[in-house]
């Protein structure tokens, strides 16, 4: 889809749980295109922002708008037909389908595909994300990272506008994330816009060109993931909640800017 | 796809031959169960043995087996100048409509029955007949007011039509009226009659009924709501009671439901000074569930040793049928003996009125047109309130301490319906 | 329905991105499909050639079948385990007492029964379907009890006492109940292959998707609410058709007895033993469930302990049902509904 205005907007939108804060009037805007790496400390609310979008948690305040038009009363079916893609940070398969048949409901739900078109979408998505010899075995006997695949997979055959990535990376090993970062960046290709949350900040930093970090709830810092990892207040951020992860990948990363996993 | 594959042409070839076999075999002409074998009559008799509704049919079995040794039955009918030998097929309910309904079909179709006795409550009785008068059986039906009997199973009960296969005998709310009214005169009250119904088919014929006939006798009618069957909370209505001042009390309910209304009433000191109830209190077992507050409750008797009837079958008179009872049960005897009794008395009678007992229409006119005397007196179905129904004449009885082998029996007390029969003692305020 | 319904082995993709053969049919399924319309033929023939004695217990059986695979479309496609679906079975015959005390033909009116049935549920979907799980069993189970409480108060109902059929008394008693027969065929015909249909559709991929995760199938764009309600409410309208048949059936119904949980303890009975999400699994319990029955009746009460007994031996060796642990290790499939997938590169 070719567009000048905005994809995504998150216009002050508020969610809580009881005394904690997920999303503190956060705004938010992606264009068409984007690729934004999302960082931040755990119980930052990066998945929560994801719910949010997605429409798997309804905000207590604020507008969240897909291409000019507000969704937020919108569920998750709805704004997937409308290409929002995510996957679940733990895998969520349909253990007693096929990975085949997996990947066929997202293209025929959320991808509209009917009849033989749903078959070639799912056949082409499960290529692309190296499942093919797979396709016949039950989703409850894939192994992890099978199982991350299969996220991805059954996201990118809703054939999203908006692809919404929650740390697909973490467990993996580093071939298997780098095998992975190629699918993603080949889905681009397509001038897909993805929001990627990820704890291995390598493979973010490969693939985006935009980070965001977020810590309670708040948008502590957007901009050139160099610029925001250099940034005062982010380390801070990591830092001072001693998040292990976050600050071992961001101490890493700046200079070496993704080499390994862009070459899978 | 491109197209209807090769097996789903198949299965589309197959549908079609299919309705064709179908169609081809419609010309020819649907099956029945069969004929029986054999010079055999089957009767089947159909009663709540198990179930809430157990304690009307506790001595039923004993007829069953009083009614096979008599002469008439061990000996055949004779039908058209052929003897038949007689084969009784006895069914249990277990108090369930459906289960009735399920029975009454067996006994069409498995047992080949040639006639359907069944006893004991709308809930027997209705679906019993019902299935009956569907497939073409005759069936008698009795213990069950005659109004539940007859509106319930119309499709329209403002315009009923006659049964054709279905007949039965007892009486109705105008014989309970009758019954009840000359016991409430001889007690000094307010005239205001409490009215305990509920939500069911008895329940709801006394409803329509009663406050006509209260109406007429210059009494005050009080209805207590039309409560489910199994209600345990019967607070309100008591109070209700309370408040109107109640004097007389009447109901129609299932026993138990009695037994925890009237303990409540107890508790919370509704006291009326004459109870008449129906329904319940029909049987010495019921008495042992309240004890003492039994005592001086008053109700109808359609039945009892007391009534001058002779066994149609072998002249056995209804005192020696109910010490028979007694003695081969060690238990009290009850009121649907002589009920259940006579079901087979007209059995005998209709078959042994006909040419042959395949010919259900014949046997079923032979019920809807029999006027005799048996062990519960005369029964004429010829000259009902409607076709085929048979009125009985009941009296009023009181619930007395009993002389030491039971602890409490049936006193006759009022015969003003049924003069023929002897008064037994005074009638007594429940709560004087 | 999807392509791919009826046929053999689809193509899709193309080399570059990775042949693969899509088989949805088998040689073995055109076999159980040609012996099942052969079987429906022979039946629908029993009144001409084996008489009355034989319907009965058809009758009863076809009703089984008819009810399992309706649960079975919930329970075991959509993942709604229903306690309340004898809610239905009394809504579709006390619609059809409706009917027949208006004046229509009793044998006429059974369609329109199990619409009210069908239309019933469609409110009802919007309260019950807000839960999940245990909430929802009890919660469809309430239902039913203040479904059996209304119609025991609703005038001209017949109370606790129960109702008999009208509008019969003109049909020959052989007719009423070949028809009976033919129209118990019928739903239980209609109910099985319904379900089939289903299960192969898009629908049935949905419904599979919901009930394996919800919170995935909406990630995945399945309209969660909406496959859920299709699921309950199609079952409430087959159920409301056989509570109508069997209604016709033994021309007497009660609330007490056809607003019972026994009837979805039954199904779920059924459906389990037989193995729950196949279209073999609800036949196959069906006719275990009506061979019990038949050879236990005669044991009184004890016949519910044995037939417990044998539920609880049966879901302990067996636990994905007679037909999961027969079929499923031996890659057995009469009635195929999934996507088996051959030929990749």
């Amino acid at each position: 889809m070719v567009s000048t205005g905005p994809l995504l907007e998150l216009d002050r939108v508020t969610k809580r749980f009881g005394q904690v804060t997920v999303a503190d009037e956060l705004s938010l805007t992606v264009r068409p295109g984007d690729a934004v790496g999302v960082v931040g400390p755990n119980g930052a609310g990066k998945t929560s922002l994801f719910g949010i979008v997605s429409g798997d948690l309804r905000p207590d305040s604020g507008q969240v708008r897909l291409g000019g038009r507000n969704v937020t009363s919108f569920d998750a079916a709805v704004r997937c037909r409308l290409g929002v893609g995510r996957t679940h940070q733990v895998p969520r398969p349909f253990e007693d389908m096929t990975v085949f048949e997996n990947v066929l409901v997202a293209a025929q739900q959320g991808g509209g595909a009917r009849g033989r078109e749903g078959f070639r979408t799912t056949a082409r998505v499960l290529a692309g994300t190296g499942l093919s010899d797979l396709a016949d075995r039950p989703a409850g006997r894939l192994g992890l990272p099978h199982r991350k695949r299969l996220e991805l997979a059954r996201a990118l055959a809703t054939r999203p506008r908006l692809l919404l990535l929650d740390e697909v990376a973490g467990g993996l090993t580093d071939p298997e994330v780098a095998e992975l970062v190629g699918m993603i960046q080949a889905a681009r290709a397509d001038g897909l816009a993805v929001v990627w949350i990820e704890h291995v900040v390598r493979a973010l930093t490969s693939t985006v060109d935009r980070l965001i970090c977020l810590a309670g709830g708040r948008v502590v810092a957007d901009g050139l993931p160099a610029d925001v990892l250099a940034s005062p207040e982010v380390k801070e951020v990591f830092l001072g909640t001693g998040s292990v992860g976050g600050v071992g990948g961001v101490g890493g990363v700046p200079e070496g800017g993704g080499g390994d996993g862009a070459r899978a | 796809m491109n197209g209807p594959s090769l097996p789903r042409r198949t299965l589309l070839k197959g549908v079609g031959l299919g309705a064709l076999a179908a169609g081809t075999a419609a010309c020819g002409s649907i099956k029945g169960s069969g004929d029986k074998a054999g010079d055999k009559i089957v009767i089947g008799f159909v009663s709540p043995q198990t179930g809430p509704l157990a304690g009307f049919a506790s001595g039923d079995r004993f007829v069953v087996d009083r009614v096979r040794g008599t002469a008439a039955y061990t000996g055949g009918f004779a039908v058209g100048g052929k003897t038949y030998d007689v084969e009784i097929v006895v069914k249990d309910t277990q108090s369930d409509p459906s289960r009735a309904s399920q029975v009454a079909r067996e006994l069409i179709l498995r047992d080949h029955a040639d006639i359907i006795l069944t006893s004991s409550t709308p809930e027997t009785t209705n679906p019993v007949a019902t299935v009956c008068e569907a497939q073409g059986i005759p069936c008698v039906s009795t213990v069950v007011p005659w109004e539940a009997w007859y509106f319930s199973r119309q499709a329209d009960p403002k315009n009923p039509k006659p049964f054709t296969y279905t007949t039965m005998f007892f009486f109705g709310v105008d014989q309970f009226g009758g019954c009840f009214v000359p016991m409430w005169e001889r007690v000094s009250t307010n005239k205001t009659v409490a009215g305990m119904f509920p939500n069911d088919a008895d329940g709801n014929a006394f409803r329509d009924a009663y406050p006509a006939i209260l109406k007429k006798s210059g009494y005050k009618w009080v209805d207590g709501g039309a409560y489910t069957d199994g209600t345990t909370a019967f607070s309100s209505m008591i109070s209700k009671f309370k408040s109107e001042e109640c004097e007389i009390f009447t109901n129609a309910p299932l026993p138990p439901d009695f037994n925890t209304m009237w303990r409540q009433a107890a508790q919370q000191g509704f006291r009326p000074k004459l109870a008449t109830v129906a329904k319940v209190l029909l049987f010495p077992a019921d008495t042992v569930a309240l004890g003492p507050l039994v005592k001086n409750i008053a109700t109808d008797s359609w039945w009892g040793p007391y009534m001058p009837n002779t066994s149609s079958l072998d002249g056995e008179s209804a005192k020696q049928l109910a010490e028979a009872y007694q003695s081969a049960s060690g238990k009290q005897w009850l009121q649907t003996l002589g009920s259940v009794y006579s079901l087979f008395e007209i059995a005998q009678k209709a078959f042994t009125s006909v040419d042959t007992p395949r010919d259900r229409r014949a046997v079923a006119t032979a019920l809807q047109k029999l006027n005799y005397s048996g062990i519960s007196g005369v029964l004429d179905f010829t000259r009902g309130p409607v076709p085929g129904v048979a009125i009985q004449q009941p009296v009023g009885v009181q619930w007395k301490e009993g002389d030491g082998r039971f602890p409490y029996e049936m006193v006759v007390v009022d015969n003003s319906l049924n003069p023929a029969v002897k008064i037994g003692a005074d009638l007594t305020p429940t709560n004087p | 329905m999807t392509a791919g319904t009826g046929g053999g082995a689809v193509t899709a993709g193309t080399a570059a991105e990775g042949r693969f053969a899509v088989r949805r049919w088998s040689r073995t399924a055109s076999v159980a499909a040609a012996g099942s319309v052969v079987a429906v033929a022979a039946l629908a023939g029993v009144p001409y050639y084996a008489g009355t004695s034989a319907e009965q217990p058809l009758v009863t059986l076809f009703c089984l079948v008819a009810l399992a695979s309706l649960w079975n479309l919930m329970a075991g496609f959509a993942g709604l385990t229903s306690f309340g679906q004898q809610a239905y079975l009394g809504a579709g015959a006390y619609a059809l007492y409706a009917a027949a005390s208006m004046g229509l033909d009793p044998f006429a009116a059974i369609p329109l029964a199990a619409a009210a049935a069908g239309v019933l549920s469609l409110p009802v979907s919007f309260a019950v379907l807000r839960l999940s799980g245990g909430h929802f069993a009890v919660a469809t189970w309430v239902l039913a009890e203040i479904l059996r409480l209304a119609v025991t108060l609703a005038p001209s109902a017949g109370g606790n006492t129960g109702v008999s059929l009208p509008g019969v008394s003109g049909y020959d008693a052989l007719l009423r109940q070949a028809l009976t027969y033919w129209w118990a065929l019928a739903v239980a015909v209609c109910s099985v292959a319904g379900v089939y249909a289903l299960a192969r559709s898009r629908f049935g991929l949905d419904a599979r998707a919901v009930h394996s995760d919800p919170v995935a199938a909406a990630s995945a764009g399945v309209a969660v609410g909406r496959t859920r309600r299709w699921a309950y409410c199609l079952s409430a309208f087959g159920t409301g058709a056989v509570g109508a048949v069997l209604f016709a059936n033994t021309l007497y119904t009660q609330p007490g007895s056809v607003f019972g949980v026994q009837h979805s303890v039954a199904m779920m009975f059924m459906v389990v033993i037989g193995g729950i999400g196949t279209i073999e699994g609800p036949i196959l319990g069906a006719l275990v469930f009506f061979a019990l029955q038949q050879a236990l009746s005669g044991y009184g009460p004890w016949y519910l302990v044995l037939l417990g007994a044998a539920g609880i031996a049966i879901t302990l060796f067996a636990p994905r049902g007679l037909w999961g642990s027969l079929a499923a290790p031996r890659g057995w499939s009469l009635f195929p509904i999934g996507h088996h997938i051959s030929g990749t590169s």
